[in-house]
């Protein structure tokens, strides 16, 4: 779920990790805390939700360079996402067969 | 129609987000707004080589804008010599790829990639549905977005279409 400040200061648990989310199509990130188990494909959509996409086909990446992609059918967890991380929305549709 | 002076504002507030996007990444971008040209230069990952993505944005957003590869000063667009080869991604099929001996940006989202504008799709419903067309595939909205999806595909490639 998407995080307040007041939030922060009282609810920190083992089984969650909190992060920062960025959109290319907004200057400000959002703060999110999730439950480790979650998977990314569902932590995107509902990041993707909050900065206001509709369509779609929304996942997560790192924002190292050059980023990596995490995948949508696993966990938080298991693509090793980890406390204060930051990563960005991008979109996982297909390229286009002409 | 979409009066020029409306479409610069309508880009001028997408560019607020797309701004904040290339800081995070070190890509430079600017905006000719007399022209509603947005230049963007990417590098690719292995070997450096530089590429300018160039981006007009007449008739947005009831059109998509025209994205293409140019030469350095924009002088020329579509040549294979300005884009990098299209490879197969995680993600399906490449999106750079050759239409009619001309390199296209082939996404919902960029005119050129429509029948009317000589790219190579007809069955996307004209450019004026492309918030809608190609479901499932890669798809944005704002610019942004747009920025965001060429470069993810263009991280995997490693040369060019075409030797200069």
């Amino acid at each position: 779920m998407e995080t307040t400040a007041q939030q922060e200061t009282t609810h920190t648990h083992g089984d969650t990790v909190k992060v920062i989310v960025y959109s290319p199509r907004s200057p400000q990130p959002k703060e999110f805390e999730w439950r480790k188990t979650l998977r990314v494909g569902e932590a995107a959509r509902e990041a993707a939700t909050a900065f206001g996409y509709q369509g779609g086909n929304p996942g997560l990446q790192t924002t190292a360079n050059p980023p990596r992609v995490l995948d949508n059918n696993k966990t938080l967890a298991e693509e090793h996402v980890h406390n204060g991380e930051k990563l960005e929305l991008i979109d996982t549709g297909g390229g286009v067969q002409e | 129609m979409i009066p020029a002076e409306q479409a610069r504002i309508i880009v001028e507030a997408e560019l607020e987000g797309a701004r904040g996007w290339t800081e995070r990444y070190g890509i430079p971008l600017e905006w000719l707004p007399d022209k509603l040209t947005l230049r963007v230069k990417f590098v690719q990952p292995e070997g450096g080589s530089i590429y300018f993505l160039r981006g007009t944005f007449g008739e947005y957003r009831a059109l998509p804008p025209e994205w293409t590869f140019t030469g350095e000063k924009g002088e020329t667009a579509g040549r294979p010599t300005d884009f990098p080869r299209g490879v197969q991604t995680r993600f399906g099929a490449p999106i750079f790829i050759i239409h009619n001996q001309t390199a296209v940006i082939c996404v919902p989202f960029n005119r050129l990639a429509y029948t009317d504008q000589g790219g190579p799709h007809g069955d996307w419903g004209g450019p004026a549905n492309w918030l809608n067309a190609g479901p499932g595939q890669i798809h944005a909205e704002t610019i942004g977005d747009m920025l965001q999806a060429i470069y993810r595909d263009f991280l995997y490639t490693r040369e060019r279409m075409a030797n200069p």
